[in-house]
Parts: C-alpha cells; sequence; structure tokens
C-alpha cells in the first residue's frame, strides 16, 4: 500500500476504484432524480402548486 | 460519468458523507421554504374537514 504507483494522491485510491466509486454514486443519483421527478408529479397533481 | 476521477482527489471518506449531507440540507431548506410560503401544505398536514357539500346524503322524504 505504501508505494504503490497506481495508487493516487491526495485519495489514495486506484484509477479503477474511483471510477467505479463514481458509478455507484452516478446511479444513486439518478434514483434520487426519479424519485424526485415522482414526488414532483404527485405536488402538481394533488396540491394547488402551479394551478 | 465522466466525473469520476474526483475520487483521486477528493477522498471519499469525505467526500460521500458531504455530497450526501448537502443533499440533505438542500431537500429540508427547500421544504421548510415551501412550507413557509405557502398555506396549503401546512394545510394538508392540517387535515382539513371534507367539504359539507360533498357528503350530504340525499334528502330522505
Amino acid at each position: 500500500m505504501s508505494d504503490d504507483p497506481n495508487r493516487v494522491w491526495p485519495s489514495g485510491l486506484t484509477l479503477p476504484e474511483a471510477l467505479e466509486l463514481h458509478k455507484h454514486v452516478i446511479d444513486g443519483s439518478r434514483i434520487f432524480f426519479l424519485i424526485a421527478v415522482f414526488a414532483h408529479i404527485l405536488a402538481y397533481t394533488y396540491s394547488p402548486w402551479l394551478h | 460519468m465522466n466525473q469520476g476521477r474526483i475520487w483521486l482527489v477528493v477522498n471519499p471518506t469525505v467526500g460521500l458523507p458531504l455530497f450526501l449531507g448537502t443533499v440533505l440540507v438542500i431537500a429540508l431548506l427547500v421544504h421548510y421554504a415551501v412550507l413557509s410560503h405557502t398555506t396549503w401544505f401546512s394545510g394538508y398536514w392540517q387535515g382539513h374537514a371534507k367539504p359539507a357539500a360533498a357528503v350530504t346524503a340525499p334528502a330522505t322524504p
């Protein structure tokens, strides 16, 4: 771990590790977005918002 | 998906909680803003009684 040339500082991850982590962050963000879109559709339908 | 290298610079043990915590704070602020600037949001929690007109039974002779 100490002087692995693939590890990048300051975070100490390797590029594949960073890309794998980011894939999960993006997937999570997409799920959050879908839930938010659904919530806004419900709010628009059942509340006076924008009516 | 082209921002993945951010985790080479930002340590995930700091970046992830910061990212998720920020989303949480923004969500709370937006809900509070809507709650304090509309009547229908708190009215929904208040639970208005159904308008009487909608539930009156037909008058029996």
